[in-house]
């Protein structure tokens, strides 16, 4: 357990020292949402009816930019094979790393929606559950992500594959979530799409761990 | 069963096998399928509301039924390949990609040209076809990382773990049309209580799904010889490699 | 069973890519022993320390560490080995000193034991700099320092003596030496001709 905390603690001070870009994923956040305003006009009723979409999707997309390298530093120096024979499984290491993503990207994101909700023009007596939603999502979208991250370390390149991979994975998760915005503006209520997303992490939690463990010792074979 | 297995694991064995095999699976798909076409085409009844349309179904039915089972057994494949180290088991699921692949697209197509004049319209994010094209999208993923490995034993792994993960869609489009409201329609002949379709309709489908599912062993077990003749051949320009050293 | 090994090997065997890198590889290793793989490049030394560790799985054979089945990459409650690969796993925007205390803190190594071997090596000066600041040499001499305090009683080291220069390949052979007088046991892939007493040979 000591050795998890460490391992994110390392993590999250490896981000603030700037060897990571998880502020830069942020401020891709920011653009990608300001993008949607300046490419569908100004009008302001169809801004508010696509705004829980956009600021899912560029969720989405800053997710998937930053998870290509959630192993790959570790990976390459040499550092994971450390890890791994201090007496910390793999599976832990996993874990420990996507909760380390998560705080320094998911949160964030979350943190930020009401702010850019007002941006976008999302009726603001809505924030609430865009805010539930990026809750329950964003850690679910960082460990959908983290098997294929484990697989580009074992090609050894990512990039474009990674994301090819990545995005029809996550695509549930961002139906589920900006369903249930959509869902709760136009008065059916969204906490449905919110159980069947609050799901998806639990079975995550357990599935991803083995999965991208095999993904890394095939990396090393 | 065990017995089997072990037998056909020593890829030189699975290949004589293979080799044997083929040209009766390739027969069988043939009669089925002309079997189920004359059926469908000649000796089924039109349907009440769509008329002569509905012989599409016999098409995408079938397609999407195997685009789905093809999944369901590269899953269980990957789950042998991660589990218990097969040796033949990731070769399986990455070979049966392409063909999985191809099924789900002539579903999308074929089930696209029949709503056209049913629903008029060529195409509806609803839950069923959304969740379908998300199986060709983790198909088409598939069959890049595979491939995009040097060493392609690297890359069959990969691809058995990457089908785990995209399991998940399976039950998601089964059970879509019961979860949802969509325009496609519910589920008639893979139910709980038995199928709700009449025979006359149910045979040339049978003939059909047949047809396919013969059709996917045959090129599964081509696609197979291929693989490990790939890798023969490979392993042979390694070693004319290091013999020159 | 009169000898208590650290690590038995019988027979193994590796495959990658379908070439056979080697087989028929038998090693004991007891402690206070050092043994040297040799053999020339490509005949598969870091191959077979990688399978001893269980990075790499092997196609033949049978490996056991303190008589268990299960190695160290898969599971392990506390360091059984300390490996120094071709990697320095430095994290170059963290300073020396944070370097070292993740891991000392990770392997619970005492404080006063962490000083006691950064005095040792003559790393004090280094302790608040970056270690991207470091030559290639002194990350080598940072690996060595991080290596001598891991309280893993096996030791299994990959070519170590690259970018030392003599100086500091007299240190490298006197860690070796402590570490085999304190019963730790190592297994080491090398070219070069280290000098240590009591060493057996196994060349591939």
């Amino acid at each position: 357990m000591k050795k998890f905390y460490r391992l994110i603690l390392r993590d999250i001070h490896l981000v603030i020292k700037g060897s990571s870009d998880a502020g830069a994923a942020l401020l891709f956040y920011l653009l990608a949402i300001i993008m949607f305003p300046l490419s569908s006009g100004t009008e302001a009723t169809l801004l508010t009816s696509i705004a829980g979409g956009s600021i899912w999707v560029a969720a989405l997309f800053s997710s998937l930019l930053s998870l290509d390298r959630l192993f790959r530093s570790d990976f390459e120096d040499g550092s994971l094979e450390q890890l791994v024979l201090s007496g910390m499984s793999l599976e832990t290491i996993v874990i420990s790393k996507c909760f380390a993503h998560w705080l320094t990207t998911g949160l964030p994101i979350v943190i930020l929606s009401p702010v850019l909700a007002l941006i976008i023009g999302l009726d603001f007596s809505y924030w609430w559950i865009l805010c539930l939603t990026l809750l329950l999502g964003t850690p679910s979208l960082t460990l959908i992500g983290a098997t294929p991250a484990a697989l580009s370390c074992a090609i050894g390149k990512g990039g474009v594959l990674t994301a090819l991979i990545i995005l029809p994975l996550m695509l549930p998760v961002l139906i589920l979530g900006s369903g249930a915005i959509s869902a709760e503006i136009s008065g059916l209520g969204g906490f449905g799409h919110i159980y069947a997303l609050a799901a998806i992490l639990p079975i995550s939690l357990v599935a991803v761990p083995f999965l991208a463990s095999k993904a890394l010792r095939l990396g090393w074979e | 069963m065990q017995n089997i297995f072990n037998f056909l694991a020593n890829p030189s064995r699975f290949r004589l096998f293979s080799q044997k095999v083929y040209p009766y699976t390739l027969f069988i798909m043939f009669t089925f399928i002309s079997l189920g076409l004359w059926y469908s085409l000649f000796n089924s009844p039109p349907d009440y509301q769509q008329g002569e349309t509905v012989r599409i179904m016999y098409v995408h039915v079938p397609a999407a039924w195997m685009a789905m089972m093809v999944y369901l057994s590269m899953t269980i494949m990957s789950v042998f390949a991660l589990v218990w180290r097969h040796p033949l088991a990731d070769i399986l699921s990455k070979c049966s990609a392409p063909i999985g692949a191809s099924f789900t697209l002539i579903a999308l197509v074929t089930g696209s040209i029949w709503g056209k004049p049913t629903w008029g319209t060529w195409w509806v994010w609803d839950a069923r076809l959304t969740s379908v094209f998300i199986l060709f999208l983790i198909y088409m993923g598939h069959i890049t990382l595979v491939r995009s490995f040097e060493d392609e034993y690297k890359g069959a792994r990969a691809g058995a773990i990457l089908t785990l993960i995209g399991a998940f869609n399976l039950p998601i489009i089964k059970f879509s049309v019961d979860w949802w409201n969509t325009l496609h329609q519910p589920a008639s002949v893979i139910k709980l209580d038995g199928p709700t379709i009449h025979i006359d309709m149910m045979i040339p489908l049978i003939l059909m799904a047949l047809g396919f599912l013969f059709f996917y062993f045959s090129f599964l077990l081509i696609n197979v010889q291929t693989e490990l003749n790939n890798r023969k051949l490979k392993k042979l320009f390694i070693q004319s490699f290091s013999e020159a050293n | 069973m009169d000898k208590n090994f650290l690590i038995q090997a019988q027979g193994l065997s590796f495959e990658r890519s379908g070439r056979i890198i080697f087989s028929s590889v038998n090693l004991y290793l007891e402690e206070g022993q050092i043994i040297f793989i040799k053999g020339k490049n490509g005949s598969g030394k870091t191959s077979l320390l990688r399978c001893l560790a269980g990075f790499s799985p092997i196609t033949g054979g049978k490996i056991l560490w303190y008589d268990n089945e299960i190695l160290p990459a898969f599971y392990s409650e506390e360091p059984l080995v300390a490996w120094l690969g071709h990697l320095d796993a430095i994290k170059g925007s963290l300073t020396v000193k944070d370097n070292l205390l993740f891991f000392a803190k990770i392997w619970s190594v005492k404080l006063n034991t962490l000083n006691k071997y950064i005095k040792k090596l003559s790393f004090e000066k280094f302790m608040n700099f970056p270690a991207s600041w470091l030559s290639a040499g002194e990350k080598r001499r940072l690996s060595l320092l991080r290596l001598s305090f891991c309280p893993a009683k096996v030791w299994i080291l990959d070519e170590p003596s690259t970018f030392l220069d003599s100086d500091n390949r007299e240190i490298l052979i006197d860690i070796m030496n402590t570490h085999l007088k304190n019963k730790g046991a190592i297994v080491c892939a090398t070219h070069d001709n280290l000098k240590i007493s009591n060493s057996l040979e196994l060349t591939l």
